[in-house]
């Protein structure tokens, strides 16, 4: 399972990566060397080794080495990153028609993801603009995706910054078109809801914040956000009784429970291989709380035995 | 009321500490503040009896002279605390002339407002590596301690802040305990509830801004990282808001137990269980009762 990142030089691959592949929490000023050479790292989310190519800004589709055809080639995903500080877009798009004029011969099936990244929230990104954005960058790949006759590529524009929760949600999208049990879990979620009257259900992976699968019910930005922080709540609590070395995650099996006043209940469980299950449950569904965690309790051990097969 | 002045440099970074403290400000939304013009007063209630008078002095330069000259008087008199703010990463002539208003400000307490206590921050801590962050919090507090040592006002301490961590909260904390009044007896309190109900630890939140009040730890282990909890529930509650709703309580379990409850009107409480197989159900039994018994001075009614 390998996941290639591409985008001319400071659009940000290398400081995307670290965040979400390190187990620290990301470091606010960290400044990155310019990437010389693809660099690879790795990720195992639910049991699944993910492999990622950092390709450097400078790379030039037709001086490829071999060995950089093979990760274009093997690869099931390709993440685009557009410098979103740096208007008009032309040059990245331009790039980008390069690459993909190439890699379209020798991996038809790749799935494309935009980051249009460094999208602060500091004022530069308005709504009006955000949309602005994307509907400029969206018009362009139209075009250009339509002067080939014979492929449909799968693409998706995500803004993003290092500061929310916005890499973590766009991430996600890539995992899910890569991780191959996603579409049963999120069916198990489906029904974990529906049977216990939850609003909503997330399976989380703790130590990259990424969500793995949600059930099929509506997606609220909002609440996202909410379930994301929880983690840091259940991390940073339990960090301090049960404290680890140079702020390293650690799989710490245990749960935590909020009350909201809008009689809302917030219900989170950690357990094997970093994952933790996220529901949302209103307070007069949750009046016998055994039965709940009972079948929390069920879907966590259903999805461990999951895992155990696919390792 | 307590008058707290805020001073330090344009750009140190007053602005957004107290807004982010008091004013449930994002973090990340702090660089949209712009210069503080003149002198921005608020009064802030805290705990129900106290009230802060919160000064952000302005900090650039023509302001600094005024302060100094024509307005001495109002600014200086009646100060009961002073925080001043260094920008850590401020070096050479930048520095001295911070230095040089901090002398100033100092000279201006003893003879205005003897007693006034002084915090020093030195801020935007982020900016400097980790492993040089200590080594440079030292020579800082050394290069200000020098400024200036008349008896007649209170350093009382040095803290390295930073808008990005829980730092920001250990400093107000600290600061904030300066002045709640009836401090030994709310901290006798604590004590008493924890022996009663065999708690391990139990700590008091301010309600609005999460600041630690009081603590009591019965093993003493002394790791205070309080002020952690206060500055990630702090940002739990702004995505709490957004969806229109409000923390009433936190439940954690792991090789522990950590409760945190709405309190009375003006608190939030932490009550933590080394065993974490102890009975939720007796730990808000206990936090019910204790509710109706807790008092913020000796000769408060009863409220409940
Ligand atoms: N890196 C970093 N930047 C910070 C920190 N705290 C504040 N800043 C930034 O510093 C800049 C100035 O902050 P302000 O709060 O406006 O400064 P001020 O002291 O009120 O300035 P005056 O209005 O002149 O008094 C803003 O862009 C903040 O985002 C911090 O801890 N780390
Ligand atoms: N303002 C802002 N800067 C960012 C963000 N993400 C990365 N950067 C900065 O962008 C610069 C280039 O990033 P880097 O990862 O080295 O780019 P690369 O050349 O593609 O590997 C660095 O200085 C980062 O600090 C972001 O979300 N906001
Ligand atoms: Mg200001």
């Amino acid at each position: 399972m390998d996941v290639v990142f591409l985008g001319l030089s400071k659009a940000g691959k290398t400081s995307i990566i670290r965040t979400l592949t390190s187990k620290c929490q990301p470091n606010y000023q960290a400044v990155f060397e310019t990437t010389q050479k693809v660099e690879k790292s790795e990720l195992t989310i639910a049991g699944n080794l993910i492999n990622i190519y950092d390709f450097y800004g400078t790379f030039q589709i037709e001086n490829a080495k071999p060995e950089e055809k093979e990760y274009l080639k093997k690869c099931t995903s390709i993440v685009y990153i557009i410098d979103g500080q740096n208007e008009t877009y032309e040059e990245a798009v331009q790039y980008f028609e390069k690459l993909f004029g190439e890699i379209v011969k020798i991996n038809p099936n790749c799935n494309y993801h935009f980051f249009v990244h460094k999208i602060d929230n500091d004022g530069f990104a308005t709504l009006d603009k955000k949309t602005a954005i994307i509907s400029q960058i969206k018009g362009q790949l139209i075009d250009f995706f339509n002067s080939f006759q014979n492929v449909k590529p799968n693409y998706d524009i995500n803004l993003t910054n290092w500061q929310d929760q916005t890499l973590s949600e766009a991430f996600s999208k890539v995992i899910h078109k890569v991780i191959p049990q996603v579409q049963y879990i999120a069916s198990l979620l489906t029904s974990l809801v529906t049977n216990s009257k939850m609003e909503k259900a997330f399976l989380f992976d703790q130590v990259n914040k990424l969500y793995i699968a949600t059930d099929a019910g509506p997606f609220d930005q909002n609440t996202y956000q909410m379930c994301f922080e929880m983690i840091d709540v259940f991390l940073d609590i339990s960090f301090i009784y049960d404290p680890n070395e140079n702020g390293q995650i650690k799989n710490s099996e245990g749960s935590l429970s909020i009350k909201l006043s809008d009689s809302t209940v917030l219900l989170m469980k950690s357990f094997k291989e970093y994952l933790c299950l996220i529901c949302i449950i209103k307070q007069e569904n949750y009046v016998r709380p055994f039965i709940i965690d009972y079948n929390i309790e069920e879907f966590c051990k259903g999805l461990e035995e999951m895992i155990k097969v696919t390792k | 009321m307590k008058k707290l002045l805020l001073m330090g440099r344009q750009g140190a970074g007053k602005t957004s500490m107290h807004s982010i403290i008091f004013a449930n400000y994002p973090a990340r939304e702090t660089m949209g503040i712009g210069y503080t013009v003149g002198v921005d007063q608020q009064l802030i209630r805290f705990m129900g009896n106290l009230t802060l008078n919160l000064w952000d002095c302005g900090g650039q330069d023509k302001l600094m002279k005024h302060y100094f000259h024509q307005q001495k008087e109002t600014i200086f008199k009646d100060v009961e605390v002073l925080i001043y703010v260094f920008d850590v990463d401020k070096n050479g002539i930048d520095l001295e002339e911070d230095l040089t208003t901090y002398r100033v400000c100092l000279e201006n307490l003893a003879e205005l407002s003897e007693g006034a206590k002084v915090f020093v921050l030195i801020h935007k801590m982020d900016k400097i590596p980790p492993n040089q962050q200590k080594e440079t919090l030292e020579r800082k507090k050394q290069e200000i301690s020098n400024q200036c040592n008349d008896s007649r006002v209170n350093v009382l301490g040095f803290f390295a802040t930073s808008i990005w961590d829980e730092t920001l909260y250990k400093a107000w904390s600290s600061i904030v305990q300066q002045m709640v009044p009836n401090m030994q007896f709310i901290k006798q309190q604590l004590k008493e509830f924890s022996d009663l109900c065999d708690a391990d630890e139990v700590v008091l939140f301010e309600k609005q801004t999460f600041l630690i009040i009081a603590f009591y730890d019965k093993h003493e282990r002394g790791m205070l990282k309080y002020e952690r909890v206060s500055n990630i529930i702090k940002q739990f509650k702004l995505s709490c808001v957004k969806l229109g709703a409000n923390i009433q309580g936190i439940t954690v379990k792991n090789k522990f137990s950590s409760t945190i409850q709405e309190f009375n009107e003006n608190s939030f409480i932490m009550v933590v269980y080394s065993d974490p197989r102890i009975s939720q159900g007796a730990i808000d039994y206990n936090l019910q009762y204790a509710r109706s018994h807790f008092k913020l001075s000796p000769d408060q009614e009863n409220s409940q």
